[in-house]
């Protein structure tokens, strides 16, 4: 039986319950849903690179398809990664000294959906910042001091990073 | 829809539950409640979709602390008072490679 169902799930995918996100093992890095956003912010980029372009190829499409998968996936990776920093990383000690970042990951949760519902790159710039905003936040509660600068490849924007050492 | 059917991922449900295994829920009518020991499917608010075991349920029957079953969960302080409108169902059955158990 348990063959039967493992075969059901590797074709329909069933569904999951988590018995694994709650292990406290304090391992939490907002970097993760960065790389998450400036890759949808890229990927926004190029679809609007070959939106620019008078006829698609079907080399054209395909890269097309892809560009557009990856950036839903990837909003959806954001999504996670800001939702376990928040849900469990933050306590009400967080939330009391940063009332504002409950908002704030609403806003983003917002704004990724946006941005697989649409193709404008300005939904991803949006989404940036605010994964910056939220990574300048997370790193206040560790008392890490943060800087920008400006990623340096693609998208090639200001981006929140800890000073370390 | 009453019935669920949910692969369990990870290891905070050890020894009852094992990551990989499947298990079969039953969401209880309004007039049924969850009891202490129930293992439950729940969608909670900041922590997605989780399996755990209830600990205590509140005089009313609306309201529940439930944890997983080693320390490596989250403790009941973490996940909070859960709602009964939160779960998903009781978890009636397991499924697992070569142990196939009704869940009491």
């Amino acid at each position: 039986m348990y063959k039967l169902i493992e075969k059901l799930d590797s074709v329909i995918g069933l569904k999951q319950a988590d018995a694994h996100c709650d292990i406290p093992c304090k391992i939490y890095d907002p970097f993760s849903a960065q790389l998450a956003a400036l890759s949808v912010l890229r990927f926004l980029h190029l679809i609007d690179e070959l939106e620019q372009s008078p006829n698609l190829s079907v080399g054209d499409m395909a890269t097309l398809s892809r560009l557009v998968r990856e950036k839903e996936i990837h909003a959806e990776t954001a999504k996670t990664e800001v939702r376990i920093i928040w849900g469990d990383a933050f306590k009400q000690a967080q939330i009391d000294q940063h009332p504002q970042v409950s908002d704030l990951v609403h806003r983003i949760m917002q704004t990724a959906s946006a941005c697989k519902q649409k193709i404008d790159p300005l939904n991803g710039e949006k989404l940036v910042q605010e994964i910056n905003e939220f990574a300048e936040i997370f790193w206040k509660t560790k008392d890490v001091e943060t800087y920008v600068a400006e990623c340096p490849y693609p998208p090639s924007v200001p981006v929140v990073y800890p000073k370390l050492g | 829809m009453n019935i669920g059917l949910y692969r369990v991922s990870g290891h905070s449900m050890r020894p009852s539950f094992e990551d990989g295994d499947y298990v079969v829920s039953w969401r209880r009518s309004t007039k049924q409640s969850y009891r202490e020991g129930d293992v439950i499917v729940l969608n909670h608010p900041s922590q997605g979709r989780l399996i755990k075991r209830v600990q205590s349920v509140d005089a009313s029957g609306d309201y529940l602390q439930a944890n997983g079953e080693n320390r490596m969960s989250v403790s009941m302080h973490d996940l909070g008072k859960i709602s009964c409108s939160e779960i998903v169902g009781k978890v009636l059955y397991r499924f697992s490679p070569g142990n196939n158990s009704i869940i009491k």
